[in-house]
């Protein structure tokens, strides 16, 4: 299937919102209010990951 | 597909009786009715004025639900054909998958899923939105490496230039929204009033990029 830039972000954002939820969930099902610094920066690491593995895809095209 | 007379459209044809009714409410409203009928056949021809145009309106709206909707001008002639193009081969419609998160998010409101409420959660959903900005930004890489091999060969390259370009912009912003996050998040040990700053400045870069990919 070809899907738009905006379709594919819609999909990324609704994947990323339901995985955080499940997070925030869980945290309170432990009687937290709120996620832990460890798991923020369990959340900024796989962030930036991403962010690398887009600039080895980018990499990979014609510079002008 | 070919157009159709103005008025054997039934939309059209609805809007100009509703046009008819509003025009007698008008000259209404300035007394025409009263200097014509009696003071209770003005009322009357006001209420069947206000029946015909709201029948009317209730007639345009079940028509464009209900029958089909060929276009009645060139320039519609042309968008249609677009239209049809772009739905042609499974292409997911951005309208259409709003309203799905719209609904999933709203599902999720109605089961009570928590929303991100403290700053911690905040911050958390600004890096997931990095991750999602980035993850599309692949996506829409692949997407036009394939488009780019339906192009001639001489137009390929530069084609591509133009892709790295953009997705080179993308993924800056989307570092400099990760950055900004980080520094809120530096900052929530010191100061919590900057670092609620920090992170609502970088919520608002990240829904300037999301708008930006939304164009794309």
């Amino acid at each position: 299937m070809n899907l738009s830039i905006a379709a594919s972000l819609l999909l990324s954002l609704l994947r990323e919102a339901a995985a955080l939820q499940q997070a925030i969930a869980a945290a309170q099902a432990e009687g937290r209010d709120s996620l832990s610094n460890d798991e923020v920066s369990g959340i900024a690491d796989r962030a930036q990951k991403s962010l690398d593995e887009s600039r080895a895809a980018i990499a990979e095209l014609p510079q002008g | 597909m070919n157009k159709i007379g103005m008025l054997d459209s039934q939309v059209i044809r609805a809007a100009l009786l509703a046009l008819v009714g509003l025009a007698g409410l008008i000259a209404s409203f300035f007394g025409v009715d009263e200097a014509l009928f009696s003071e209770k056949a003005a009322r009357l021809v006001d209420a069947l004025l206000l029946v015909l145009t709201t029948g009317s309106v209730i007639w345009a709206a079940y028509a464009r639900a209900t029958k089909p909707t060929p276009p009645i001008t060139d320039g519609a002639v042309a968008k249609t054909a677009e239209l049809q193009k772009s739905q042609e081969g499974g292409f997911a419609r951005t309208g259409a998958l709003s309203a799905v998160l719209l609904m999933a998010l709203s599902a999720c409101a109605l089961v009570g899923f928590p929303q991100p409420k403290t700053f911690n959660d905040r911050l958390a959903a600004g890096y997931a939105t990095v991750t999602a900005v980035s993850e599309a930004t692949q996506t829409w890489i692949a997407a036009k490496r394939s488009e780019a091999q339906r192009l001639p060969v001489a137009s390929q390259a530069a084609f591509l230039v133009q892709v790295r370009k953009d997705a080179e912009n993308i993924i800056a912003q989307a570092q400099r929204a990760k950055d900004g996050l980080d520094i809120a998040r530096d900052l929530q040990g010191i100061d919590l009033k900057s670092a609620e700053a920090r992170l609502a400045s970088t919520i608002v870069l990240l829904e300037t990029l999301q708008a930006y990919l939304e164009d794309r």
